[in-house]
């Protein structure tokens, strides 16, 4: 099971906290996402990935509290057990 | 009217925290850079606190939006380079604390010098390009409080270079986010992700940050905290 937390403006406009999702033994982040928008019943993806199949720079993907910028990006590939955080940090100051 | 004892002023204080940590506060040194809703906060949080030290750096004017959430301006002082506002307000708090201000862009002007004689700096800034500019000029040795803060959710962690992840990789692909954007912002919360990064600062000020390696999400939509662990 993978679990995607979801942060400020994410979890208020999808009202969830997180999304647990079942792999089989490993998945691709771009797979995993859709997978889980799938199960969430609520479009998120948009907001991470543009329509070039690029990472937005309006939010944060952290993979075990590491940047996916710094891994293989989308291509990130993820374990089960593994836990993700996603969210558009505050800005402001 | 008789100039107030620092014994007085921060006798609650000195209720809550051992007699070592009041002189290590008092002898702290620290530099908000951005002094918008963060910086505000966390300036009169140390001031009203004994810090020994303060130096403000930013570049900005007080302008009519500044009211509703920076609070130690006022009407008067609209115009105004705001850290001379701030030293000025600052000053009437407590007249204790010793205030220096650096009118500067910390992306053009790394104040290298500046930062070299404080023991740690809080990131108050309003966009990710001049946080980044500023943990790229600040020394190996010195704590730096992040803080960020939207509509009425913020974030805070503690870096230490060698100690935790650099700001400049957890927000890798953020960079220029803010750049011309008006970002929407809560008064409570300006004030509550302040006063988390002051708590913050007194805690890497004593030798026990509570946020290395950690991130506290705050969202007053329903009174939560969270804290994710940064690898």
């Amino acid at each position: 099971m993978v679990r995607l937390n979801f942060f400020t403006l994410f979890r208020l406009e999808l009202g969830i906290r997180n999304i647990d999702v079942e792999i089989e033994k490993e998945i691709k982040l771009s797979d995993l996402l859709y997978l889980a928008e799938k199960k969430a019943n609520k479009k998120f993806v948009h907001k991470l990935i543009d329509n070039n199949g690029n990472l937005l720079s309006s939010a944060i993907i952290l993979v075990n509290g590491k940047n996916v910028h710094h891994l293989q990006k989308l291509e990130t590939v993820i374990k089960d057990g593994d836990e993700l955080a996603l969210f558009p940090p505050g800005g402001g100051g | 009217m008789t100039k107030p004892k620092e014994s007085d002023i921060f006798s609650r204080n000195a209720l809550f925290f051992s007699k070592k940590e009041m002189d290590t506060i008092k002898k702290a040194r620290i530099a908000i850079v951005g002094v918008g809703g963060l910086g505000c906060v966390v300036a009169e949080i140390l001031t009203r606190m004994g810090i020994g030290l303060l130096t403000l750096i930013d570049n900005g004017i007080v302008d009519m939006p500044d009211l509703g959430r920076q609070s130690l301006y006022n009407v008067e002082d609209i115009g105004q380079k705001k850290v001379d506002a701030a030293k000025v307000s600052l000053s009437k708090k407590t007249d204790v604390c010793k205030i220096k201000t650096a009118f500067i862009d910390i992306k053009a002007d790394c104040q290298k010098d500046m930062l070299s004689e404080v023991d740690g700096v809080a990131d108050c800034l309003d966009n990710y390009e001049s946080r980044f500019a500023l943990e790229n000029c600040i020394g190996k040795n010195l704590f730096l409080v992040h803080g960020g803060v939207e509509n009425d959710y913020g974030q805070i962690t503690t870096i230490i270079k060698g100690k935790t992840q650099k700001l400049s990789d957890i927000y890798s692909n953020i960079q220029g986010l803010n750049k011309n954007r008006t970002i929407a912002v809560s008064t409570p919360s300006v004030f509550v992700v302040g006063s988390l990064m002051a708590y913050e600062v007194v805690n890497n000020i004593l030798g026990k940050p509570k946020l290395i390696n950690e991130m506290l999400v705050v969202e007053l939509a329903d009174f939560s905290f969270f804290k994710i662990k940064l690898n």
